[in-house]
């Protein structure tokens, strides 16, 4: 079969040797990435800056000020930016943390899940986000169960402590906590099959040397399984961070007025304000960050793999 | 000789043969009867007291071929045998179109692809299509509010004829202006929208906690209201539902200087750069009194779950929102409570519009006439839960059927088509939902 000699092609595939075979059944997907990511995504940058109209309302010149605008710290915008950072960051930190933990405990206990736990914790991976935001909603909103719960505890102990003198904002609050709680939920289960995925590729006869010199349980989980699963629970995180960073439903549904996560920032503008030159330029930024997250997961995977190997 | 048989004839009246006695007297008859007819049309078409006239039916022969009768246009719509209908809203709305869908199809043989969707994704396919210079479109109709309706015209996406004004059932919406007959959200129409639904947005209180007389009479008086009452009110998001910023519209017109520095003039952005302190200062103390202060309820269901929860006691909302509550069993309809403050919330009329690109406008033509018929509206208040765009069909309604709660007009003529009535200007609300984030919610 020929052989296609450019070493950059190669490279760019991670193939050895790339043949025009090769290439030809690699054709379908480039041409869907091409017209379904590809174009796309330079019709939005081309959009942000004037050069494209695919809406009517866009500037008929080339322009930046949307750029100039989005990072001014008297806008909004870079205020969402910053919300959906911080309120990722706490969610992916603690779905991640929780994951783990949970499959560490379970691998240091050697315990065998029974396969209906096994689904109930893994019940997330199945469960669309917006069915699970409206659930959440109607948990936490102010007549909803765990508030009702929260206020009968607070009657009881009323004579001796009083934790909340009114219903406590669990929902639709400016700090995003519904946000946390369902993303938590919803990212939980991904941290816990990639850790557990991870501390079973490793080698039993570690941890039993190590038991044979007289490790505790901590000094092995400290000393051997974190450092081997590291990078796994690296990319772990990244993924949830992303996958949290670019959602929209749990957003939409539980986030605040104020404070808004940058997706429903760019719903709000483009769709009920028609300001899709904001939208356009909140999407690009929105996309780079995610671009840039999305590097450094599939270096941590890479490097997982490396190390697993 | 033939002049003199004329002469005579003319001279002499009184002799009449029996044969002239029987001509005479049936072109008598005749004429009487056409006399009677023209005073049927004459009657059909005098100017009633609520300044409505019926229909009147030109003669076949009065439309040149270049302009369709209306019969000529159902017999189109019968060869194109088809429409495609969008529209969106929610599971009552949607009974409300498949109900329609269902009794055209029966008049009148002609399929009805309804589509529940969403405007936003009607809109953009309507442009697409239009962008790309697809001829045919997928949609011989779509179900709007004022901003798509706006975004469809401004973008070439509607069909430019006077459909309202070829519609037979068309005479029976609402004669004002701001109902969409000539503007929608103070959008200019030229004919081409057919309002459907007249969404009301009220205040509602629980009437179980208080008396009508207990609560504010004036749209403006809420804030006095809620210092009396802390925590007792809230609205939603301007951003998330239309019963808050229909609301905040309404404020604009009493605390910036009136409705009429607004109706029917061009969006000034200093006017609201420059005389919208007063509503920012307003909300801004009200929010202090409000339900959870600093939270705003994401949507008018949320604030509609609120008051059936029992957590406040008063809000704008929607009848149909509030409607809903009491069909779905959340909320006791002795609590329910709704009125429209003075001089009024301007609520919209929304409805439809055929795209320029509608491959079945013949028959989008005769649906929507048949949805603008009375029996068809009849089914607004009672399947949605609001009023309908055609007077007579609320006064079809039944005693017990105007009487539900969530009907805060009881005589719909007498308050919307002979009443105080306005409507929401676009450009200005979709300013302040801009502005309320930053002023308002920003804190």
């Amino acid at each position: 079969m020929t052989q296609i000699k450019s070493t950059s092609i190669s490279r760019l595939l991670g193939i050895e040797r790339v043949s025009w075979f090769n290439l030809i059944l690699l054709l379908p997907l480039t041409i869907f990435l091409t017209v379904m990511v590809g174009y796309p995504l330079v019709i939005a940058i081309f959009s942000s800056i004037g050069l494209a109209h695919p809406v009517p309302g866009l500037p008929d010149y080339f322009t930046i000020e949307s750029y100039q605008a989005f990072f001014n710290p008297e806008n909004p915008a870079l205020k969402c930016l910053w919300f959906t950072i911080w309120v990722t960051t706490i969610t992916a930190t603690l779905s991640t943390i929780s994951g783990i933990s949970m499959a560490l405990y379970l691998k240091l206990r050697d315990i065998d899940l029974p396969v209906i736990i096994s689904f109930i914790l893994k019940l997330p991976l199945f469960t669309p986000y917006l069915v699970i935001a409206f659930i959440f909603w109607v948990l936490l909103y102010p007549a909803g169960y765990v508030v009702n719960i929260m206020m009968f505890f607070q009657q009881l102990i009323a004579d001796y402590i009083v934790l909340f003198e009114r219903k406590p904002i669990l929902v639709n609050d400016q700090f995003g906590i519904a946000i946390i709680l369902c993303g938590t939920w919803m990212r939980f289960p991904y941290a816990f099959i990639i850790a557990q995925n991870q501390l079973a590729m490793i080698d039993p006869s570690y941890e039993e040397a190590a038991r044979n010199l007289g490790a505790s349980r901590f000094t092995v989980l400290w000393k051997i399984f974190l450092p081997l699963i590291k990078f796994g629970l690296l990319s772990a995180a990244l993924l949830n961070f992303l996958a949290l960073f670019i959602a929209f439903s749990i957003p939409f549904v539980l986030g605040a007025s104020w404070p808004q996560f940058l997706s429903v920032f760019i719903y709000v503008n483009a769709k009920d304000r028609g300001d899709w030159l904001t939208g356009y330029t909140t999407a690009v930024v929105y996309l780079v960050i995610a671009f840039a997250i999305g590097i450094c997961y599939t270096r941590a995977l890479a490097r997982s793999q490396t190390n697993g190997n | 000789m033939t002049s003199e048989k004329k002469t005579k004839s003319n001279s002499s009246a009184p002799n009449i043969s029996r044969r002239g006695f029987v001509t005479a007297a049936g072109t008598a008859g005749l004429s009487l009867t056409a006399l009677g007819l023209v005073a049927q049309e004459a009657r059909a078409a005098t100017l009633m007291s609520d300044l409505t006239m019926a229909p009147t039916a030109n003669p076949e022969n009065a439309y040149p071929d270049w302009f369709p009768s209306w019969d000529r246009v159902v017999e189109m719509a019968k060869k194109e045998g088809q429409v495609q209908v969008s529209a969106w809203g929610g599971a009552d709305v949607k009974v409300h179109y498949n109900k329609l869908c269902r009794s055209f199809e029966k008049k009148t043989g002609i399929k009805v692809k309804y589509t529940h969707g969403d405007w936003f994704s009607a809109q953009q396919m309507i442009l697409g299509d239009v962008k790309s210079g697809n001829p045919e479109g997928k949609i011989d109709c779509v179900f709007l509010w004022g901003k798509p309706f706006s975004n469809l015209l401004q973008g070439n996406g509607v069909w430019e004829v006077p459909i309202l004004d070829l519609l037979p059932n068309s005479r029976g919406i609402a004669y004002r202006p701001e109902l969409g007959r000539f503007v929608h959200d103070m959008v200019p129409t030229y004919g081409t929208f057919v309002p459907h639904v007249n969404w009301q947005n009220c205040y509602v209180y629980d009437k179980s906690k208080y008396k009508r007389s207990d609560m504010p009479d004036k749209i403006t008086d809420v804030l006095e209201w809620a210092k009396a009452h802390k925590g007792e009110f809230t609205y939603c998001d301007f951003n998330k539902g239309g019963s808050g910023h229909t609301w905040g519209m309404n404020l604009i017109y009493e605390l910036t200087g009136g409705y009429n520095k607004y109706a029917f003039k061009p969006y000034d952005s200093k006017i609201a750069d420059n005389d919208w302190g007063g509503l920012w200062d307003y909300l801004n103390e009200l929010e202090e009194y409000c339900y959870q202060p600093g939270t705003y309820p994401q949507g008018n269901t949320a604030v509609a779950q609120l008051f059936s929860a029992g957590e406040i006691s008063f809000c704008p909302n929607w009848d149909s929102a509030m409607s809903g509550q009491v069909r779905q069993g959340f909320l006791d309809p002795d609590r329910l409570g709704m009125y429209i403050p003075k001089p009024g919330i301007f609520s919209p009329l929304d409805g439809f519009t055929i795209p320029v690109n509608a491959p079945n406008k013949a028959a989008a033509l005769l649906f929507l006439d048949h949805i603008t018929s009375v029996e068809s509206q009849m089914s607004i208040p009672t399947t949605i839960g609001s009023y309908p765009a055609v007077t007579k069909a609320w006064d079809n309604l039944s005693q017990e059927q105007r009487d539900q709660p969530w009907h805060p007009a009881k005589d719909l003529r007498a308050s919307r088509d002979l009443g105080t009535i306005g409507g929401r200007h676009a450009e200005y609300m979709f300013r302040m939902m801009q502005d309320w984030v930053v002023k308002v919610a920003q804190g």
